[in-house]
């Protein structure tokens, strides 16, 4: 009885350290999921606006900072006419703490890039 | 024969004291005149308990089997299911974006001298290059379409189609989805392959990679 005891609690541990370990997969790629999704309106902006301004900037770099990214640098074109290419390119550190072992949890750092061309929409009268 | 209040008493005995403790005691062999005879049911009380203890033994080592089996053959394989279903989810929203981006560029196309206007004239060979142009930038593919290192695509994207509706009011797209504004009709094959376990689960599909078929209808804005 002693024994089942003991085997089903170390059943337990292992069998919870498993599924945090394989849950935490999901981590980086739901927050570059949402980067992009940040992104992709920043885009949006650009296309309309025909440049990157220092307020939608300051603005996905703040929306990035709160998910959790770490050392974020933006790039974008500032000024475009129709029918120019614009360019706009993120980069972050996506850092998270990862169950390695059975009971060891170790800092982790992916960079992860959003690099998109697309075309001003923008007409200049 | 022993009478059974004896006997009862003899089990219970045996299940509170180890049967080693039992024999050193030599209980059975000085209680009665059957001295033998309780020696023998003693050893076979001793017995029946070691295989007690044996089966107990041999059920911790059965779930620990039994986990592993279920670790290893449901668990695993249902949460990497799931992670490969995610990952090309999250994949087929980005070539979605990637193709919707292009879509929208590809307004450059549109003859300047009508944009104010409620026609569209399309210049459809600058479209075509426009449209190639930026996909390959996009998906980070070489000129042919073949992918570079860093793509997301595993071998070479195919514009299955791409179409501009300028009436876009009530037409049906090759895909099936109703325009109710002109629309830039796109649909890009996309061949990928799985990221985790990929070699097994391209030889059990009998396949050399997926095709991502993505269809994007994007509306053009005009007079605005």
């Amino acid at each position: 009885m002693a024994s089942k005891v003991v085997v089903t609690g170390v059943v337990l541990v292992i069998l919870t350290a498993l599924i945090v370990f394989l849950v935490e997969f999901f981590v980086p790629v739901s927050m570059k999921s949402d980067m992009n999704t940040f992104c992709r309106s920043v885009i949006m902006k650009m296309e309309i606006e025909g440049g990157l301004s220092a307020e939608v900037k300051a603005e996905l770099i703040d929306k990035m900072r709160n998910r959790g990214f770490k050392n974020i640098t933006v790039t974008g074109s500032e000024y475009a006419k129709y029918g120019d290419e614009m360019n706009l390119r993120v980069e972050a550190d996506i850092e998270f703490s990862r169950l390695m072992h059975l009971f060891g949890r170790t800092s982790v750092a992916h960079r992860v890039v959003y690099d998109k061309t697309f075309i001003a929409r923008k007409v200049v009268n | 024969m022993l009478p059974e209040r004896l006997v009862l008493k003899l089990i219970l005995l045996s299940k509170l004291m180890p049967p080693k403790e039992l024999i050193l005691l030599n209980i059975f062999r000085n209680s009665y005149t059957t001295g033998d005879y309780m020696t023998q049911r003693g050893y076979e009380i001793r017995d029946e308990i070691r295989n007690e203890r044996k089966d107990e033994r041999g059920d911790a080592v059965l779930d620990v089997i039994l986990l592993a089996a279920i670790v290893v053959f449901v668990v695993i394989p249902v949460f990497y299911y799931v992670l490969e279903n995610y990952l090309l989810s999250v994949k087929a929203q980005m070539i979605r974006d990637a193709v919707d981006m292009t879509n929208i560029s590809a307004y450059e196309a549109i003859r300047a001298e009508n944009l104010s206007g409620n026609t569209l004239e399309i210049d459809y060979e600058k479209m075509q290059s426009i449209y190639r142009g930026l996909l390959a930038k996009n998906l980070i593919l070489y000129e042919d379409m073949s992918p570079k290192p860093e793509s997301i695509a595993d071998e070479k994207v195919l514009i299955d189609s791409l179409l501009v509706f300028s009436e876009g009011n009530g037409v049906t797209c090759p895909n099936g989805t109703m325009l109710d504004r002109p629309s830039i009709h796109a649909c890009v094959i996309v061949p990928v392959k799985p990221s985790l376990y990929r070699q097994f689960i391209l030889e059990q599909a009998g396949k050399e990679y997926f095709e991502l078929k993505i269809h994007v209808d994007s509306e053009i804005p005009i007079d605005n």
